[in-house]
């Protein structure tokens, strides 16, 4: 039976390594498996080994060795087979220098098959979900950074595929672009029934946080972490809350906080501390500290915060 | 099938569409510097007798098509991949000949114009007579010996590290095919110890024809099937030698 094939899996990949020319260990036997319409966000310092894995999952880079399924296509032997239905947006992707907007996502949709009049009206949708109306008769090299990731983004999503691949998509990205960027990602993964897969790379942690249902982190090569963010968290960090207030006040507030039998750690950081607690210790944390002062915010444990975490545990256990 | 020649075409559509602001250098590649060699050479040639002019014109048409070849389709395509175009070529469901066909049809298109132009003005200006056959027959020879040459251009733009490697690679090939090739001269000049780079040439079989076409119109079957056989390895060791999906 095709591997992932009628169990909602839409893409399996087991064992996969893999060791470049000169050495480099890339991927070390890695296993994940994606259910169909999951957003899946693979986090890992740089050198991790996350682009050559979406580039092996996007058909672009050849496995040392182990099986990656898409749809219960062996792409490895078969990689023509899956492309019709793929969407990469490539972290090193670059354009054709004079060439227009509308005439790159209009040629690549007509080169993933589209026929001529879908072909248009794809074109001139994904141009307007993008905001790239404006600029569609501009050549390339006019652009910005920023309207050209929007570019790599509309040729990935012109054919409506059932999976896309985006490595380190919002990258140069303002803040608001990258916002307005995740809405349509939601959105074009809500948009189609079954739901789009999507995997995703980024350095922007607090993004997967808003759009990703599952994390993979890895870390030299191999996968040391997955789940949803919240339960990452937990497994990573042995806090929950966060409660950060003005540095003048750290000394009063651990002695009193300690006075009261509170449990917890401090964390400095420039003019201000955090301190770090379980749940079970918050509303009596609160009460005292609000004694001395009103300045002080609630909030979860960052992303960064796991993947701090994660690497330094990784680095622990070396 | 269809698709191949469907995607064929647009990639060569995206190719010409891409040139439209260097039209410029295209045609002073193509046109203006090919036709100022051959006003030069016009006012050098009358003491000549007419096999050297017919080597000139034979060197011109098939070394300038065959380095356009090598040379063009090699840092294209270097370039496209390393400066991250041909990503999207790879992940897109195009199968490789069509991106390579593609590619080279651009550079046929150079090739074609730069023939029907330059052998009219050349016989012209030189003084010696070609009719519509024997002009056709050097054009179709020329078309199929860049053909024969377009999977080395693959290679090397699919295979080098970097630009320079691809330069460097490139021009080597070029040195080789310019060297060893009977346009300029007759293979006697060359020296025997290189001879049999002369024979693995198809560069060779299509002056030979050139030249047989100009001298006397003879159509040598012999050298066309030669020419036809030797594009048989150069074709398949050019695209089994690419490499689509990197290592």
């Amino acid at each position: 039976m095709e591997r992932g094939h009628g169990t909602g899996e839409i893409i399996v990949v087991e064992d996969l390594v893999k060791e470049y020319p000169n050495g480099v260990l890339a991927n070390d036997h890695i296993n994940m498996r994606i259910a169909e319409g999951e957003i899946v966000g693979v986090v890992g310092p740089n050198g991790a080994g996350k682009t050559t894995l979406i580039k092996q999952l996007t058909c672009e880079l050849l496995p040392t060795e182990g099986n990656i399924y898409i749809m219960g296509i062996d792409i490895v032997k078969d990689p023509a087979n899956i492309k019709p239905f793929i969407g990469v947006c490539p972290q090193d992707g670059g354009l054709i220098h004079h060439l227009t907007v509308w005439e790159h996502v209009y040629y690549f949709a007509r080169l993933k098959g589209l026929p001529k009049e879908r072909a248009r009206e794809n074109t001139d949708k994904i141009l307007r979900m993008l905001n790239l109306e404006s600029h569609e008769k501009k050549v390339v090299r006019e652009l910005s950074g920023g309207l050209k990731r929007r570019v790599f983004v509309s040729i990935a999503l012109v054919n409506e595929p059932k999976i896309i691949f985006l490595d380190e998509p919002t990258t140069g990205l303002d803040p608001i672009s990258r916002m307005e960027f995740w809405k349509i990602i939601r959105k074009v993964n809500d948009h189609h029934s079954p739901k789009t897969t999507v995997v995703v790379t980024t350095h922007y942690l607090e993004e997967l946080d808003y759009i990703s249902d599952r994390l993979i982190f890895i870390n030299d090569g191999r996968i040391v972490l997955e789940g949803d963010s919240m339960a990452v968290r937990r497994l990573i960090l042995d806090y929950d809350t966060k409660i950060t207030l003005p540095k003048k006040y750290k000394e009063v507030v651990m002695r009193t906080l300690m006075k009261e039998g509170v449990s917890c750690k401090v964390k400095e950081e420039h003019n201000k501390i955090h301190v770090l607690l379980t749940k079970d210790d918050v509303s009596a944390a609160v009460s005292e500290i609000i004694k001395f002062t009103s300045d002080i915010v609630l909030s979860s444990p960052t992303l960064d915060e796991v993947f701090m975490g994660v690497v330094e545990n990784e680095e622990n256990t070396d | 099938m269809k698709k191949i020649l469907i995607d064929t075409l647009i990639i060569a559509k995206i190719n010409i569409l891409s040139m439209r602001e260097n039209l410029m250098a295209f045609i002073i590649i193509s046109l203006v510097i090919p036709l100022g060699m051959t006003y030069l050479i016009s006012l050098a040639s009358p003491g000549w007798n007419l096999n050297t002019k017919v080597n000139y014109l034979t060197g011109m048409l098939v070394l300038s098509s065959s380095l356009t070849v090598v040379n063009g389709i090699g840092q294209f395509i270097a370039q496209d991949r390393l400066g991250g175009v041909l990503s999207w070529y790879r992940t897109s469901p195009v199968h490789p000949a069509s991106y390579i066909l593609g590619v080279t049809f651009t550079y046929l298109v150079a090739i074609f114009i730069q023939c029907i132009i330059l052998i009219p003005i050349a016989t012209i200006l030189w003084g010696f007579y070609l009719n519509i056959f024997n002009i056709s027959i050097i054009i179709v020879v020329i078309i199929v010996q860049s053909l024969t040459l377009v999977g080395i251009g693959a290679v090397i733009g699919t295979r080098a590290k970097n630009i320079q490697t691809s330069t460097a690679l490139t021009n080597l090939i070029s040195f080789i095919i310019v060297f060893a090739t009977p346009a300029y001269y007759s293979i006697d000049v060359i020296p025997e110890k290189f001879r049999f780079l002369c024979y693995i040439l198809p560069t060779t079989y299509a002056s030979l024809m050139v030249k047989r076409q100009c001298l006397d119109g003879y159509l040598d079957l012999y050298l066309l099937l030669m020419l036809a056989l030797m594009s048989i390895p150069y074709v398949a060791v050019g695209f089994t030698g690419m490499r689509w999906r990197e290592k």
